[in-house]
């Protein structure tokens, strides 16, 4: 049998500001027909780039440099690289089609489902306008969207994203292609409705007889789905092969590297149970949430983010938020750093009661937060040391502010230290930082004014495994150093099991389960806690195969072993 | 030698790639060869701009006059010449009148928010509403006749434009998170704006102004040709344009030459407006 897409020494490169840089340099890859092959990589791999080159839809200033992909259909081999445009266009969509990574922007928001799943159809001029009806409404029905006849007279704004994702894929499948290209499919998605997905791929995928070439920086999913794994890094092949044994048995040292990073796969990274020594801890929380209730909207329709949730975290512990989006798990955080006033409930912080104190002094020391995303929290204009140091310029200086430029600047320096950055970085901007930096100078921020209490709203989830992993390990010995008080609100279980002490699950608002990390993570009540769990991508042959590898040098190498 | 090319070769690396393209630096030496015009014009032509010779009067272009001569004898380019300071002079006035009131309004607008940013922003949209040159026209009407008065109503079109673009870039920036964040770390207000909003916002509106004035350069000559502006015999672009159409059919230099010098300071200024937007985006 002979693959169905052959890459061959590919490299393509990007003309940015003058200058050619190589992204793909020297890729070769087999695609069996009926299989899945699962590119892996961080981001900047080129793993992306190689998707684009392969369906001809490389961005502005994208070129192949040298190298061939084969393309083996029905009629002969083809050269991707060589065909001209009309004849790309011709593949596209019908021979090869792709799956884009963000079902929230990837559907034309004034043209309905339908016309955006018949699209492919109407192009290719496959029937009748309304044999081509009734083909997208088969198409709809086979995603598994309920009642498809109304869900293509609606419009993108009207689904969910799930549901969105299901029309991308209904559209991609149209004309039945043998090879389907799918860019993150899932990224963009709570890990239930990832899932449901990935199954659907898989099940379009054995129908069809096509094969997939799935795109993800996560090694769980590609453990998971695929037959072979390609591991990318900085536009080169690392290793290749079947998913078996290279995840098994890495022969390089990066992919060993990434599967201990990789927080789904990495089992033996549960807390010790730090609340049972200390009773006391316990019983006098540090944070107390009580009947906390946020309405979202005007009395009358008014849509209720958060019902009735109320928590307790214990001085230098790490309370864990987890919920899919829309659960009211931000809603929550940033009513505890004082950002907005909830409808009912209370929140005190030792004696501070936060909704009384909003907006003041003392609150901004005992809470601040770091939000999400890195690349947007850090002023682009100003450099990382005014960042940090502005908010000793806000406080009176009675209280702990300061003004001179010295002792500031020396302020600066103690706390990119804290943060494992080097102190020339004060000089940056935010630009010229990776995303794991710019994390890292967020969280100075936060913690230059010395504050009990740290919101860490989805504090990880915009970076790269490696180095997730890192601002993790950041963040515990923080802790440990500082006796921080952490409310750490994410939608990764794996990364509940590494850094949390206690957990609260929320759904649509309400808290359906609390307890000890432990607990709730080994011993699921609730079962949507116990969906949540099922949904975690990790295969158990890989589970078993890392328990037998040597223990990463990481700090969880003696502790127990979570499930 | 090796370390002198060691030293030298990074450099030249360096200027290679900051060299700007040749399209901006042709618009910057516009902009400068119109700039020395109006602060030294004396300097560029030895003919008087007011006193004609008669029996100069109407010539077409030579070496002694590269523009040619006017009805009254007087020397075209050195009328050109000394026009720049008056144009140039009523378009900067113009843009800052624009630039700071538009500013003002669409920050005050955008920060603010509620009842402060309807009432500016329907103001806004009433001055929209009316055409550019008749509003020009009133507020000259108000002011009295005069080359300050016509920029100042020149910069009062454009009140409404900068204050649109000043309000929406303003209520991005204050949606971001860094702003969030800088109010988390105590911020006040005033601070907040001041340190994060306004640094983030100016960008697009700075290249606004620098698109505006040539844009004001052609409304004040719009101006000058209707009669609102310089009386004559004042050397203005606009105006000369004006005092020359009754020749367009025995003496086309009068009107050309004059109107490729606006339209080519008009063009560098809209180039190195692109710039400035390429340069802040």
């Amino acid at each position: 049998m002979s693959a169905l897409l052959t890459i061959d020494d590919l490299a393509v490169s990007y003309r940015a500001r003058r200058e050619r840089r190589t992204v793909v340099d020297g890729v070769s890859l087999e695609l069996q027909r009926g299989e899945v092959l699962a590119l892996v990589g961080e981001s900047g791999s080129g793993k992306t780039t190689i998707g684009q080159s392969i369906i001809g839809l490389l961005a502005d200033g994208g070129r192949v440099e040298r190298g061939g992909i084969h393309l083996r259909l029905a009629g002969g081999p083809l050269d991707l690289t060589a065909l001209p445009q009309r004849a790309m266009q011709e593949l596209r969509g019908a021979r090869i089609a792709l799956v884009p990574q963000d079902p929230g922007t990837s559907l034309n928001p004034v043209q309905t489902i339908g016309a955006s799943v018949a699209a492919p159809l109407r192009i290719h001029r496959w029937g009748t306008k309304e044999s081509i009806r009734r083909r997208v409404v088969g198409l709809l029905d086979r995603v598994g969207l309920d009642a498809p006849e109304r869900r293509a007279r609606q419009y993108p704004h009207e689904l969910s994203g799930g549901m969105r994702q299901r029309a991308l894929i209904a559209a991609a499948i149209a004309l039945e292609p043998d090879l389907i290209i799918a860019d993150e499919p899932t990224s963009a998605l709570d890990v239930t409705v990832q899932r449901r997905i990935l199954d659907l791929l898989d099940d379009l995928r054995a129908e069809l007889g096509s094969s997939l070439l799935l795109i993800t920086h996560d090694l769980a999913v590609a453990a998971e789905r695929a037959d072979s794994v390609a591991v990318l890094r900085a536009g080169r092949l690392e290793e290749a092969g079947p998913a078996r044994s290279v995840l098994r048995e890495p022969q390089r040292d990066y992919t060993a590297a990434l599967l201990a990073d990789a927080p789904a796969l990495a089992d033996a990274s549960a807390r010790p149970v730090r609340l049972a020594a200390d009773p006391l801890a316990s019983l006098t929380p540090l944070v107390t949430i009580d009947g906390l209730v946020h309405e979202y909207g005007t009395r009358g329709d008014a849509f209720r983010a958060v019902d009735d949730v109320g928590l307790t975290i214990a001085r230098g512990t790490t309370h864990a938020l987890v919920g899919e989006s829309g659960s009211g798990k931000t809603t929550i955080g940033r009513a505890l750093a004082g950002f907005h006033l909830p409808t009912a409930g209370s929140i005190g912080i030792g004696e501070l009661d936060v909704l009384a104190e909003r907006g003041s002094r003392r609150l901004r020391h005992a809470v601040q937060l770091v939000s999400q995303n890195p690349y947007a929290s850090l002023d682009p204009r100003r450099t990382i040391g005014q960042t940090i140091g502005e908010p000793l310029r806000y406080l009176p200086v009675a209280h702990g502010g300061e003004r001179d430029r010295r002792v500031l600047a020396q302020r600066v320096a103690t706390a990119l230290e804290q943060v494992a950055l080097p102190a020339e970085s004060a000089h940056r901007l935010p630009r010229e930082l990776s995303g794991g930096q710019r994390q890292r100078v967020a969280i100075a921020r936060a913690l230059i004014i010395e504050p009990e209490v740290v919101v860490l709203d989805e504090a990880v989830s915009a970076l790269d495994v490696t180095v997730q992993s890192q601002i993790l390990e950041l963040l515990e010995r923080l802790q440990r150093e500082l006796g921080l008080t952490y409310l750490f609100i994410t939608h990764d279980l794996a990364v509940v099991r590494r850094i949390a002490d206690t957990v609260t699950v929320l759904r649509r608002g309400r808290a359906v389960e609390t307890g000890t990390a432990q607990q709730v993570l080994t011993d699921p009540q609730h079962e949507y806690t116990q969906a949540l769990l099922d949904a975690v991508p990790a295969p158990d042959w890989l589970r078993d195969a890392r328990r037998s590898q040597p223990a990463h040098a990481s700090v969880a190498g003696q502790l127990e072993v979570a499930r | 030698m090796s370390a002198v090319t060691a030293a030298l070769l990074p450099r030249r690396t360096e200027r290679a790639r900051s060299r700007p393209r040749a399209t901006l630096v042709l618009a910057i030496a516009v902009l400068a060869v119109s700039l020395a015009w109006a602060i030294v014009p004396w300097l560029f032509t030895a003919h008087d701009p007011l006193a004609g010779v008669a029996a100069d009067a109407l010539q077409a272009p030579s070496a002694a006059h590269p523009f040619g001569t006017d009805a009254t004898g007087r020397d075209l380019l050195a009328r050109v010449i000394f026009g720049a300071g008056n144009s140039l002079a009523g378009a900067a006035i113009a843009v800052l009148v624009g630039f700071v009131a538009g500013t003002a309004i669409g920050v005050l607008a955008g920060s603010t928010g509620g009842i402060v940013e309807e009432a500016l922003m329907r103001v806004v949209d009433v001055l929209l509403a009316i055409p550019g040159l008749l509003l020009a026209l009133s507020v000259i009407v108000l002011l009295g006749f005069g080359v300050t008065n016509a920029a100042i109503a020149v910069g009062v079109t454009s009140i409404a434009v900068f204050a649109r673009l000043a309000r929406s870039q303003v209520v991005r920036v204050r949606r971001s998170d860094y702003v969030e964040a800088a109010f988390g770390s105590g911020g006040s207000f005033a601070a907040v704006l001041w340190r994060h909003v306004l640094p983030n916002s100016l960008g697009a509106v700075l290249a606004l102004a620098a698109l505006q004035f040539g844009s004001a350069i052609l409304q004040i000559s719009t101006l000058g040709f209707l009669g609102y502006g310089a009386p004559p015999p004042t050397p203005e672009w606009g105006l000369l344009i004006a005092e020359s159409r009754d020749y367009v059919a025995t003496a086309w230099w009068l009107t050309t030459l004059p109107g490729i010098v606006v339209a080519a300071v008009v063009l560098a200024a809209n180039r190195v407006a692109a710039a400035v937007r390429e340069g802040t985006a």
